[in-house]
């Protein structure tokens, strides 16, 4: 009995020791992460990471590889014969409705006066493409204040026995560029901008970068909405994007770049402004319904008095596996015409009357598999004096299906059927195209 | 014995006899206030594992209590990828990207509260209240509660809500008898932000 009361007293004696120990070397460790912290916190005031995907296609398009046809002889449109005799330079159907990626590059502008980079330049012929090498550069300084960056490495030949120039070769496309500061508010969610940052109309730029579009090239209307302007933009988001507001004013439209109404830096005193208000209902994961509107001075033309206008509206429902999206917009530029008796129309600055819209929607069949069908219609006159007139009126109908494999890999595959409307004869400009995307 | 005896009537909460109950209700009524009762220890229950569920790109439930040592499932039932994440000191996780069929799950040791965001949609924001008692709930719409089988015995009381102060009091259960508090709790303002696990605000706004 002796022997088990002396071990016990020993153990009372030895415990608060043993305690006090354990204390201090928690003490110890807890000094040694509190000082590991401060340390990583000087040598990170700037977070930032490296991101990107490579977007590797092959495709073909039907005919010639390009969206129009000539009027050759006035036969179509004899209205337009004593503006262009002859009518070669009178086009029928849309330079922009043979696009093979997420870029939004046609196969082949074919004849076109008012597209002229002709970045990729297959015709009819199946060819691989390299679409883009992306880079997405991101740091957050501090918690409130970002600044992303975003630019596409595009290989493409060059014709070094051409004169005309219009075969670019490889280039760079610095697509985003901005700051933005998100200052803390309790009553909503303010983000300021200031760069080349996202448009602010409709909702299909979200979807702009090959990974995150459904399918694999923009829709008719992309052109006027997914462009990436320069200025300053205000977003403020109130109670879980019930209610969204976003206002930019730019140097000039959202147009993208490939469209001939673009300009990053401005060559008239006036400035454009634009603006977007939306609101997500709960229904399914939320369905977000949004208008926008823009005006100001045209683009790429000198007075501020000749406006350009655009209004839109959208919807984006996700519910269960299903997500729809739909765009209509409408707009114009008024261009300007010599006054001169006789002087054809918009010689001065080219005029552009449009409207389109598309419906998109996917189902989510397994975590791998998504099948997709796309609708899309665009009605547009765009006309430059003697230069050029362009009659647009087509619709499109698009199925495919994307497969994504794992966290990095995406291929996607589609087909579209290509039919223009109304007095335009049918021509050969349906579209396979499919991409291989890798994030990284 | 006498001295173990005046041990046990200095501790708050030793059972003493057959269970009570308290009921009760928040003002103003709202559902996913945790209520506690303190110096009830734990005891782990490994049979039960409460689960938050990844769907419509939220978060459901937002507020989940349970006990120290309790294990939480998180199953994804997105056919898109999320990443849970916890860097709340003291209950870092991170759970990685996983789609649509898959679960993960986590073990929560220490009591407090623990903020669990996705890494991928910043919408998507719960709140784990880990209590070390056997006896809490959370109030319903109408915001009321109830802790059944209650040990006999005087306890500190906490209401909980995930924005906003706590309200602390005090409970006699007897046995056999139920109990009914009114608990006055001031709602709080929700977070208007967060950060990404990596300590980086969330990218472009989709």
């Amino acid at each position: 009995m002796r022997a088990p009361a002396v071990l016990a007293l020993t153990l009372l004696v030895a415990m608060p020791a043993r305690a006090d120990d354990l204390s201090d070397r928690i003490e110890k460790l807890e000094d040694e992460l509190r000082e590991t912290q401060a340390q990583l916190k000087q040598v990170q005031p700037i977070v930032g990471r490296i991101s990107g995907y490579i977007d590797f296609g092959f495709f073909r398009v039907s005919g010639d590889g390009s969206g129009i046809r000539p009027d050759l002889g006035n036969v179509v449109f004899p209205e337009y014969k004593s503006i262009i005799p002859g009518g070669s330079w009178v086009f029928m159907g849309d330079p922009l409705s043979t696009t093979i990626n997420a870029r939004g590059e046609p196969a082949d502008t074919g004849p076109s006066r008012a597209i002229m980079f002709n970045p990729v330049h297959a015709g009819s012929s199946p060819s691989f493409i390299l679409n883009a090498l992306n880079v997405s550069l991101f740091a957050g300084i501090g918690e409130t204040v970002v600044v992303q960056g975003i630019f596409d490495l595009a290989p493409r030949s060059r014709n070094v026995s051409s004169p005309d120039g219009t075969f670019l070769g490889d280039f760079l496309d610095v697509k985003l560029a901005y700051v933005e500061w998100r200052p803390k508010i309790d009553a909503f969610a303010l983000s300021i901008f200031a760069g080349k940052f996202d448009s602010v109309l409709g909702i299909e730029y979200r979807s702009e970068e090959s990974p995150d579009r459904i399918g694999v090239t923009p829709s008719l209307i992309c052109r006027y909405t997914c462009g990436r302007p320069l200025g300053l933009k205000a977003r403020a988001r109130f109670g879980d994007d019930l209610f969204v507001i976003n206002l930019a004013l730019s140097n000039g439209s959202s147009f993208l770049e490939m469209f001939p109404f673009y300009n990053e830096t401005d060559v008239n005193d006036g400035k454009t402004v634009s603006a977007r208000i939306s609101t997500k209902l709960p229904i399914g994961t939320g369905l977000e319904l949004g208008v926008s509107g823009m005006i100001g001075p045209q683009d790429n033309q000198t007075s501020d008095s000749v406006l350009q206008y655009h209004i839109g509206a959208d919807l984006h429902l996700e519910a269960g596996d299903l997500d729809l999206q739909a765009e209509v917009v409408k707009g114009e530029a008024d261009g300007a015409t010599d006054p001169t008796p006789g002087a054809p129309p918009c010689g001065v600055a080219p005029c552009l009357d449009y409207k389109g819209a598309y419906g998109q929607l996917a189902w989510r069949l397994t975590n791998w598999l998504t099948p997709y069908a796309r609708v899309d219609w665009r009605n547009a006159l765009h006309q430059s004096g003697a230069s050029f007139i362009y009659i647009s009126d087509l619709m499109r109908v698009t199925g495919g299906l994307r497969l994504e494999l794992g966290t990095s890999v995406i291929i996607k595959a589609e087909y579209t059927v290509n039919r223009e409307l109304g007095r335009i004869p049918q021509f050969d400009d349906d579209i396979f195209t499919s991409v291989l995307v890798v994030k990284y | 014995m006498k001295l173990f005896g005046l041990l046990l009537l200095l501790v708050p909460g030793v059972a003493h006899a057959e269970g009570g109950k308290v009921v009760g209700a928040v003002t103003p009524a709202r559902a996913d206030v945790v209520v506690y009762l303190e110096g009830l220890p734990s005891k782990p229950m490994e049979e039960n594992h409460p689960q938050i569920k990844q769907k419509d790109q939220q978060f459901s439930p937002r507020v989940v209590v349970v006990e120290k040592g309790q294990t939480v499932e998180f199953p994804n039932e997105d056919k898109i990828f999320h990443n849970v994440f916890s860097v709340t000191d003291g209950s870092k996780f991170d759970l990685g990207l996983y789609k649509s069929g898959e679960s993960k799950a986590v073990t929560f040791k220490h009591p407090g509260v623990v903020d669990i965001y996705c890494n991928i949609h910043p919408n998507m924001v719960a709140k784990v209240k880990v209590v070390d008692s056997t006896a809490h709930a959370l109030t319903g719409d109408d915001g009321r509660f109830t802790l059944a089988d209650v040990p006999a015995g005087t306890y500190p009381v906490v209401a909980w809500q995930p924005y906003g102060a706590e309200w602390r009091g005090q409970v006699t259960v007897k046995s056999g008898a139920t109990v009914e508090l009114a608990i006055p709790l001031a709602p709080g303002k929700p977070e208007t932000g967060h950060l990404r696990k990596d300590g980086t605000p969330y990218g472009r706004y989709k």
